[in-house]
């Protein structure tokens, strides 16, 4: 038997944590499922002081519209493409008319040969 | 079960899109144009929250509207999450190229978007603290963490775009908000 010692785990930096963490009822109230009103202790509130600034930049960025230039800019820009194509083909390589032309005139020559040897 | 008014919404949103898209492949290209219009918006604010620079988000945005206009043919499903997901890839390129070259947010040019000089300081400083944050996110938390906080869409639109599931997009965006928390609290708490 080995002397084990007992795992001990390694110590953690200590964390600086100013603002509690976010509990599941603060993550809720973040989720918009429980109001402020049910977040009942003052770290919880201390917390949901810490996202009302995020959150209040946050919506600084949702009220961002598309500058109207860049709308222009892109149907602009569409006329120097030409019309909407059609799907590519997946994989398959592409046969020109007169390639299909020649290719069915084989393949009813083939028939008829065979037919003809059949009829014999 | 019961179909709530904004599902109902989002089946007639689908239904114009498809009616728009088979004029644009008739060969009306002005038509193109409304689906811009319409979509342009919560597109280009992922970009912006996601790129945290206006310029890149315009040109992702442009680009993003070209392909989807030269693939119009192959839209399967609703066209808003197509075009979505066309968007959110090339963030998720731009972001990859972006931390290869070492570019940080802090090189990029960000014109000040507030109008009131008293605050305009403390948010700019709040704004890049923000973005410096974000940044340092891994991509699935980032994008879950804009696609709610910044673009303010439901957990149910997130899991549709995503095409994921609610409970792991909820696991994203908690992670997200303690891992942003971690990152910001010393400096705003």
């Amino acid at each position: 038997m080995t002397d084990e010692t007992p795992e001990v785990p390694a110590p953690e930096k200590p964390i600086h944590r100013k603002t509690p963490i976010a509990t599941p009822l603060v993550q809720a109230w973040l989720d918009g499922e429980e109001t402020r009103d049910h977040l009942a202790t003052a770290d919880e509130q201390e917390t949901a002081e810490f996202w009302s600034k995020i959150n209040n930049e946050a919506a600084q960025l949702k009220r961002r519209n598309t500058p109207i230039h860049v709308q222009s800019r892109i149907l602009n820009s569409l006329t120097d493409i030409p019309a909407v194509p059609d799907p590519p083909p997946s994989g398959g390589m592409k046969l020109s008319t007169p390639v299909m032309v020649i290719g069915g005139v084989v393949i009813l020559a083939i028939g008829a040969l065979l037919g003809f040897m059949l009829v014999r | 079960m019961t179909t709530s008014a904004s599902q109902v919404e989002l089946v007639d949103q689908a239904d114009a899109d498809q009616e728009i898209i088979a004029q644009v492949l008739a060969g009306s290209k002005d038509a193109f144009g409304v689906l811009i219009q319409r979509y342009s918006d919560p597109l280009y604010r992922h970009a912006l929250g996601m790129t945290g620079s206006p310029d890149v988000a315009e040109d992702i945005l442009q680009a993003s509207f070209i392909k989807a206009y030269q693939h119009l043919g192959e839209v399967r499903g609703r066209f808003d999450a197509w075009v979505f997901r066309i968007v959110a890839n090339s963030c998720k390129d731009w972001l990859k190229n972006i931390r290869r070259t070492h570019v940080s947010y802090e090189e990029d040019d960000q014109p000040s978007s507030f109008a009131t000089p008293e605050e305009e300081m403390d948010r700019n400083e709040l704004r890049t603290d923000l973005e410096y944050a974000l940044a340092r996110l891994p991509e699935s938390l980032r994008e879950a963490f804009v696609m709610k906080h910044v673009e303010g869409r439901s957990y149910e639109e997130m899991a549709v775009l995503l095409e994921t599931t609610v409970g792991a997009l909820k696991m994203r965006v908690h992670r997200a908000r303690e891992s942003l928390q971690a990152l910001l609290e010393e400096k705003y708490a």
